[in-house]
């Protein structure tokens, strides 16, 4: 680094023009450059895959990656509060971050919100004020959604007693709870509806208007949640306004969601328990609408192994409910996700910070990328 | 051996009504009711080495050392233990407050052989103690049935909802 303060004044002008106009060479050869650079993202691609790291044991300041499944590279990250959610518009190269913060880092003022990103920049542009909270969960997908055509965010809340905190992102403004009594998390259908899975194993479908005025219709228990509860993270097929849940023991079930009544349309089992294998880990199943497959990060244990992380990944007719292939990973993963395109890819994250990329027809590892953050748990792909 | 749901509230809805005060034990009692409450949880691999195994017996857990992930009554925990932070199974580290909420398990005592429910109480108002990460699966259910979950932020009622280490408290027989 050369002293300024060495060289004659008359100089110095030159060299800040030749540095910052990026033009000057040594005399070696070698381009000087502008270090002003910023680089901005490329366009929401199908195989940008977003990983979440809730950050153990820190939790106050945590951090979300945007990996380029294709090359295989990093391309971004954003900061994040306290568990946070992340959700993806359908129409703008936006994406919302619902977070939580102290003022003191783990004392203070509480404030919680739902902030407005820039896909091109990664950079913050506006808060919504969450006034009622928001839930505190190791950081779990179906508790933060947007609705179709970017309608409605939803952020399930619990203060313990269970509402869900709707905004309006076009118009940046809170709104106002729904109390839906003791269910919880959020699935969105359209543009004004969610369901929500209730503690008998029943589904809640909640409609609603701008005035926050709610239509709550129940399915009737179709599962036992104390004996074999389905998994919280299930795979949604969004243009269907389908949902698919496992249980722990490996039992789908198809929710249709396409009209205010919710039922359950279809039950099929993986058949895995026989083989002595379940679903598991932090997300045990992924969605590809192109293919209509269903993926299941499966691994080898009984009961009560329900987050022991899982070294293959088995992929059924989501139709039929007949296993079409088994991927095996090279390692064991938490968390599965696929890309919502035909050229699918299958994503697997550990938890230690390492994402694979597969092709997701043939099995081929692609990438694996390392040094994702310290605990990385949640994968979000954008349906694009 | 499990519990029916109805009497594992009433069980630690007793327990817990004996030590809080009537709001407290109104807004938890509430939040069971509705079936919603919290609890904190720990990422699966960040435990990983150190989870307990699944279905483990009594031949596999201990009485004597509470440090450690197998000590018998971590069979549904997730966290940080207290009493690598300065706390026990039962009291919380010097400046964090315990939470009025908590999930529950039922534990296998190696020693008599005899199943006790105990309440998983978060030490909540200071960042995460990180040490000693445990995770017990027995019985742990899904966030929506919030008072047997381990992974929700079970502070509750404290004065704050900053995650520290989890306690596990004997509450009585099951």
């Amino acid at each position: 680094m050369p002293h300024l303060h060495k060289v004659p004044f008359a100089l110095r002008g030159v060299m800040a023009g030749c540095i910052t106009m990026g033009m000057a060479a040594t005399a070696s050869g070698v381009e000087i450059e502008s270090g002003d650079i910023v680089k901005t993202m490329p366009k929401p691609d199908p195989h940008h895959v977003w990983v979440y790291d809730p950050d153990f044991p820190n939790l106050t300041t945590t951090q979300a990656f945007v990996v380029d499944g294709d090359k295989g590279e990093v391309l971004g990250m954003v900061d994040a509060g306290y568990q946070a959610n992340l959700a993806f518009s359908d129409k703008e190269a936006k994406f919302w971050i619902a977070e939580t913060y102290y003022s003191r880092i783990t004392r203070g003022e509480r404030s919680d919100m739902v902030t407005v990103y820039d896909h091109e920049t990664l950079a913050p542009q506006e808060e919504i004020p969450l006034p009622e909270g928001r839930f505190l969960v190791v950081s779990k997908r179906p508790n933060f959604a947007v609705t179709d055509s970017d309608r409605y965010l939803l952020s399930f809340n619990s203060t313990p007693a269970t509402t869900v905190s709707v905004i309006d992102p076009n118009n940046s403004k809170y709104m106002g709870e729904i109390s839906v009594p003791g269910c919880s998390h959020v699935y969105p259908s359209g543009e004004s509806r969610f369901a929500m899975l209730c503690p008998d194993g029943s589904l809640a479908s909640v409609s609603f208007d701008d005035t926050l005025k709610a239509d709550i219709q129940r399915t009737q228990p179709f599962f036992d949640p104390e004996t074999d509860p389905v998994f919280e993270h299930a795979a949604a097929d969004r243009e269907a306004d389908k949902v698919f849940f496992v249980s722990y023991s490996g039992n789908v079930y198809e929710a249709d969601l396409s009209s205010d009544l919710p039922g359950i349309a279809n039950t099929w089992s993986l058949e895995s328990d026989s083989q002595g294998w379940r679903p598991g880990g932090w997300i045990p199943l992924a969605y590809n609408p192109a293919h209509e497959e269903l993926y299941f990060l499966m691994h080898e244990g009984g009961e009560w192994t329900h987050k022991d992380a899982g070294n293959q990944v088995w992929v059924f007719d989501a139709n039929t409910g007949e296993r079409n292939r088994v991927i095996e990973l090279d390692a064991d993963y938490s968390a599965v996700a696929v890309s919502q395109d035909r050229d699918t890819q299958l994503y697997t994250l550990s938890g230690e910070g390492t994402l694979a990329v597969y092709d997701a027809q043939s099995g081929e590892l692609q990438h694996t990328i390392g040094e994702l953050g310290m605990t990385p748990l949640v994968l979000y792909t954008p349906n694009r | 051996m499990t519990l029916d749901f109805d009497t594992l509230v009433e069980r630690a809805s007793r327990f817990l009504a004996n030590g809080l005060s009537r709001r407290h034990f109104l807004s938890w009692t509430g939040t069971i009711v509705m079936g919603s409450a919290v609890l904190p949880l720990l990422p699966i691999d960040r435990s990983g080495g150190k989870a307990r195994a699944a279905e483990s017996g009594a031949q596999d857990t201990q009485d004597d050392d509470d440090t450690q992930c197998n000590y018998w009554r971590y069979c549904a925990i997730d966290g940080y233990v207290c009493s690598c932070c300065g706390g026990t199974p039962s009291s919380c580290p010097p400046g964090t407050s315990p939470a009025p909420t908590s999930w529950v398990g039922t534990c296998l005592n190696p020693v008599d052989g005899k199943h006790y429910l105990i309440s998983y109480r978060d030490c909540c108002g200071k960042g995460s103690c990180g040490r000693c990460a445990c995770l017990g699966l027995e019985g742990e259910l899904p966030a929506y049935r919030a008072q047997k979950n381990n992974d929700i932020i079970w502070c509750y009622g404290a004065p704050d909802m900053m995650y520290h280490c989890s306690s596990a408290v004997v509450i009585g027989e099951a």
